[in-house]
């Protein structure tokens, strides 16, 4: 039989530590809450830690254990986020489409979406190009964003961020919509304006 | 000749359709509904229709997949970082030391259980 080594959390914390304080500001934006996740992460590991045994790579088991509560912490956060529905309703840029006539509803001549694509050649050019969006994320209003990152970066499926933001299906369309419409017009602005 | 008039008919056509069908404002939403679920064959129809008379709708699917891309670019990346990249933001020295303090008090108080699996 063979018995998995004793754990050492402090030595998780000496290996891991910035690498999971990155993962979790990149999706909470902030230090103190990501700080604090990596703290219950490390905790949590350390007390479930015969349920990992050695299998796998222990970098990706405490990922898997952080991106729980990365749910959590929006789950509890979202309780308390201010709503601001004329805000939240600006995102839909009703301004880029024409108001009346023929072609009522359809995009403004000079409003449309720009045709320029610019993907990020190499890995500097990738990480301009993070750093342009997660910018472009901080203007976005908390759950709108909150909705964005689960949905595209944790990649949970719709049901699962209902639950987590308990709000409907509709609702949660109408959100990722909106979070989408702006930051593909602050890429187009920052990004693909200036290529 | 016969393909400036062909080329009139086509660009009528286009337009008489186009006028026929949802606006650009009510298709953007299903665009970006089609990223999250499976849309109706009804709404499929619609979208695809739409497309084929739309320029800027065409555009705006393709800055959707950028979109979506960039971010997966990105969290991919980091499942396979190997080492941090360069200035990247670390633990500060007090948080650090703050883990580690939670760390050891947490461990002087309850032992390793060796649970078993259910």
């Amino acid at each position: 039989m063979i018995s998995p080594d004793l754990p050492d959390p402090s030595r998780w914390l000496e290996e891991y530590g910035d690498y999971l304080y990155r993962y979790a500001l990149r999706r909470v934006r902030e230090e103190t809450v990501a700080e604090d996740l990596v703290q219950e992460t490390l905790l949590a590991a350390w007390q479930s830690y015969s349920r990992f045994a050695g299998r796998g790579a222990l970098r990706t088991w405490l990922t898997g254990i952080l991106k729980h509560k990365i749910i959590d912490y929006f789950r509890r956060a979202s309780r308390e986020m201010q709503i601001d529905p004329q805000a939240e309703e600006q995102l839909e840029h009703d301004e880029l489409f024409r108001p009346s006539g023929e072609w009522a509803g359809h995009w403004q001549a000079q409003a449309g979406p720009s045709g320029r694509t610019a993907n990020p050649a190499s890995a500097v050019e990738q990480q301009e190009l993070w750093q342009v969006l997660e910018n472009c994320l901080g203007h976005l209003p908390q759950r709108i964003a909150a909705a964005f990152i689960l949905r595209e970066m944790e990649e949970c499926d719709s049901a699962e961020i209902c639950r987590a933001l308990a709000v409907s299906p509709n609702n949660l369309w109408v959100m990722l919509h909106r979070a989408r419409m702006q930051l593909r017009r602050c890429l187009e602005t920052h990004w693909l304006g200036s290529c | 000749m016969e393909g400036n008039l062909l080329q009139s008919i086509k660009i009528r056509a286009t337009r008489a359709l186009a006028r026929r069908l949802p606006a650009c404002r009510q298709i953007v939403p299903l665009l970006s509904q089609a990223q999250d679920r499976k849309l109706s064959w009804r709404e499929r129809l619609t979208t695809k229709l739409h497309l084929l008379t739309c320029t800027f709708c065409t555009r705006y699917v393709r800055q959707l997949e950028f979109l979506r891309t960039a971010v997966h670019t990105q969290t991919q990346s980091e499942n396979t970082e190997t080492a941090p990249p360069a200035g990247a933001p670390r633990l500060s020295p007090e948080a650090r030391a703050r883990l580690a303090e939670a760390l050891r008090q947490k461990q002087e108080v309850e032992s390793p259980k060796s649970k078993v699996e259910r």
